[in-house]
């Protein structure tokens, strides 16, 4: 009798123990994400809810104070940025195509190098290691130093600038005219958008498993092909990945003109204008406008591609 | 257990110190400590704390302040609980924060007396400096400096080798010819030849003697036609006719060609590859007695000297711009930085209003005047000078350059206070869009002709009109 009492009392115990427990996990899961669900609410929801607002009001300078929102103000805010593009006003045709370019550069320039590179990383050529920590190094410093850099090495003065300079070309104007300068930032993103796409491409590269590429080896397999077609399917959702994430540059890529080549306005991106458009404080539902016009544009056409990707090579696991 | 419950502490702690660390923070206010933030650019900071001091001497009234140079980016945040009471900078969009309400109006200190002139503060100032802050009937800010600009020179070298300083356009191009032909041995083991004029990519400081060509061209009546951005007609649809280069704007042109005559299709007048030089070096180069000339504006002393970390061995002044031809019968001067503004903000106590006008008007006195010329060495306030005795300052050959410059040229700005160029400022100016074009045609001149420029810059205002003229409100 003692001892099923006892069990009773101790299983209440146990029962209550374990309600205390859950209800103090919960109370400290919910601190723990806490901020991290209002940082959300607030700077992805909020303000891109209030980028929204913007976008269906104007801006009355005089009075300091923007026009309740309607579609009409919509329209007119359109209106104005299919004029300005059409009428090249502020450099909008040149930012619109500046910022195309971007696709080609990150997705058939940068990522290629990439998968090359990496291939020979995986493939643990001599010094891969040290290739590892070059091609990432760019990848973590702060961008206004690797500008800097960039620019002071290729320019006149230096290291690179002088030889090329020997070479006969003229590096002192490489930042100054607009098409070198557009240039300049082309090859600068290459240089330093392969180290990102290297240390994610050699990740998806080192979970082929060793016995499919044993069995080519065995097989004689060369490596050409092993690269086309064992390795190239077998990472190709981290190659979706980022080729998804270059066709986002055309958004995301806005301060490299900036830093590189000031002067040159027709190398401003789409996201550099938003920027600095939004850094006067004033008028903002024109940045707005741009940014929701850009997003409805882009938005549908990354997800078209990403799905026309995943047509090519069945998802395979292992 | 003990482990989560020592977590959160230390999570709250951490967010409090992140949030907590912010640099700028200000000490909290006390009743009698006014609040005093200036852009931190070439009039160093010498200037502010000596006149701090004088202040504080004077009324009791202590007053912290800063020196920023990321000021502009967060203003306009700033003001809606400003952290200071006055605020000193360039770039001021205060009329879009007086339309806010984000400013204290300053009718009353306009009106009242500045201490030991006899003058109200409003008399006080420089000739168009009230005009230009009036906002909606009231004003909203003071005129900061009084700017000049041109051509600086190294004054022993002229002297040493007897160039005269040259009063024509002819004169110059003759005198950077001489100077190349000489071939001065200058630099460590005097391997470098002296060049003429040293510039940088910081190619805006060549609108000082450009500017003032296009004046000494056109005339004050044509640039304040370009001012009121309005057509032949008086229409304001038509207001990009004053960019037009056989029009209302064939002087600037001209002026620009006078530039890409001497500079653009002479490298050997200038350092060696200046547009892909940095300020600081093209500085260094000034400083260091490598070049005899600089394009600089009334901050030049103390900015060269801070740039290069070289302090001055010899001389230098501010030459007038050399005439563009022999029709020309005035000198002119433009006042660099004309626009640049004091404004108190409006979200600040009552008793800091009145200690923020109240030093304001201090500003305007002769002690303070007098202060600024020393310690900003050679930049002037946008006050009269006329009553202030420099005295001993005028013995410095930069200061008494810039005074003659201030007080024996005709006087000229280009703040317009049209409403279209207000609303579009970075983009309705000289150079349309803010695109220069001094580097690129130095390197490559027959990509950016006068006449290619001026069709440029007249086709780009033509077609961003009526852009501009929406985002302004503007109609006919």
């Amino acid at each position: 009798m003692t001892r099923i009492v006892e069990s009773e009392e101790t299983s209440q115990k146990k029962r209550k123990n374990r309600r205390f427990r859950i209800k103090t996990s919960s109370v400290f899961v919910f601190v723990m994400l806490i901020y991290s669900v209002l940082h959300f609410l607030v700077m992805w929801v909020g303000v891109n809810a209030n980028s929204i607002l913007l976008s269906f009001k104007t801006y009355d300078f005089f009075t300091g104070t923007y026009t309740d929102p309607s579609f009409e103000n919509f329209i007119s805010n359109l209106k104005m940025i299919f004029y300005n593009i059409d009428n090249n006003v502020n450099h909008y045709k040149d930012m619109l195509l500046s910022s195309l370019a971007f696709f080609i550069v990150s997705c058939f320039v940068t990522l290629p190098i990439a998968l090359f590179f990496s291939y020979f990383i995986f493939k643990k050529i001599l010094a891969n290691g040290f290739f590892k920590v070059i091609f990432f190094l760019p990848s973590i410093i702060p961008l206004i130093i690797l500008t800097t850099v960039f620019s002071i090495s290729v320019g006149s003065k230096g290291p690179v600038g002088q030889l090329l300079t020997q070479m006969g070309l003229q590096p002192e104007n490489f930042f100054i005219e607009d098409k070198s300068a557009q240039w300049m930032i082309w090859i600068f993103c290459v240089w330093a958008g392969i180290g990102y796409d290297v240390i994610l491409l050699t990740a998806g590269m080192s979970r082929i498993p060793r016995d499919i590429l044993e069995s080519c080896k065995m097989d004689g397999v060369p490596t050409f092909k092993e690269f086309l077609y064992i390795v190239i399917p077998l990472t190709w959702s981290t190659i979706t990945t980022l080729f998804i994430f270059g066709m986002m540059s055309v958004f995301t890529v806005f301060l490299q003109p900036f830093y590189l080549a000031p002067a040159a306005q027709s190398t401003w991106t789409i996201g550099t204008h938003i920027y600095f458009e939004a850094r006067g404080g004033i008028a903002l539902n024109e940045p707005a406008t741009m940014g929701i016009f850009y997003s409805l544009i882009g938005a549908p056409i990354i997800v078209g591609a990403r799905a026309l990707m995943n047509r090519f090579f069945k998802e395979v696991s292992y | 257990m003990k482990k989560k419950l020592l977590i959160l502490p230390l999570m709250a702690l951490t967010v409090g110190t992140v949030t907590g660390c912010n640099k700028n923070s200000v000490a909290p206010r006390s009743g009698s400590s006014l609040m005093v933030c200036v852009y931190d650019g070439g009039y160093g900071t010498e200037w502010i704390k000596q006149v701090a001091l004088d202040y504080e001497a004077k009324t009791g009234v202590h007053v912290e302040w800063a020196a920023d140079q990321n000021i502009l980016t967060r203003l306009q945040t700033d003001l809606k609980s400003p952290s200071y009471d006055i605020y000193m900078s360039h770039d001021i969009s205060w009329q879009s924060y007086a339309a806010q309400g984000l400013l204290e109006p300053l009718d009353d200190l306009y009106e009242s007396e500045v201490e030991g002139t006899g003058k109200t503060f409003k008399q006080r100032l420089t000739s168009g400096a009230a005009e230009i802050s009036k906002f909606n009937d009231h004003y909203y800010k003071s005129c900061y400096t009084l700017g000049a600009g041109g051509f600086v020179y190294n004054v022993d070298l002229f002297e040493q080798h007897n160039w005269n300083i040259p009063t024509t356009y002819d004169e110059l191009t003759s005198l950077c010819q001489t100077i190349v032909a000489a071939d001065i041995p200058v630099g460590a083991g005097g391997l470098n030849s002296l060049v003429p004029i040293a510039w940088s990519s910081t190619e805006f400081y060549w609108d000082y003697p450009v500017f003032e060509w296009w004046a000494q061209l056109a005339g004050l009546e044509k640039i304040e036609k370009w001012k009121s951005m309005q057509g032949t007609d008086g229409k304001n649809s038509t207001g990009y006719q004053v960019y037009d280069p056989n029009g209302n704007y064939k002087e600037f042109i001209q002026a620009y060609e006078m530039w890409y005559n001497l500079i653009a299709l002479n490298h050997s007048f200038s350092n060696n590859n200046p547009q892909d030089t940095v300020l600081n070096n093209a500085c260094a180069l000034f400083a260091s007695g490598q070049a005899a000339m600089i394009p600089y504006a009334q901050w030049a002393k103390w900015e060269i000297q801070s740039n290069s970390g070289t302090q001055f061995t010899f001389d230098i002044a501010m030459m007038k711009t050399p005439r563009a031809n022999s029709s020309v019968t005035t000198d002119y001067n433009y006042n660099v930085g004309f626009g640049d503004s004091i404004i108190v903000g409006k979200n600040i106590p009552e008793e800091s209003k009145v200690m923020a006008k109240d030093f304001i008007r201090y500003l305007a006195g002769k002690e303070a005047c007098k202060t600024f010329v020393e310690k900003a060495r050679g930049a002037f306030l946008a006050f009269d000078y006329s009553i202030v005795d420099l005295g001993d300052l005028l013995n410095d050959k930069y200061i008494a350059s810039v005074y003659s410059k201030l007080t024996t040229c005709t006087q000229f700005n280009l703040v317009s206070t049209a409403q279209i160029a207000i609303v579009n400022a970075s983009a309705i100016m000289p150079w349309i869009d803010n695109d220069y074009y001094y580097a690129k045609a130095f390197a490559k001149p027959s990509d950016y002709t006068p006449s290619v420029i001026g069709a440029a810059i007249y086709s780009s205002a033509q077609k961003s009109w009526p852009s501009w003229m929406q985002r302004a409100g503007v109609h006919d």
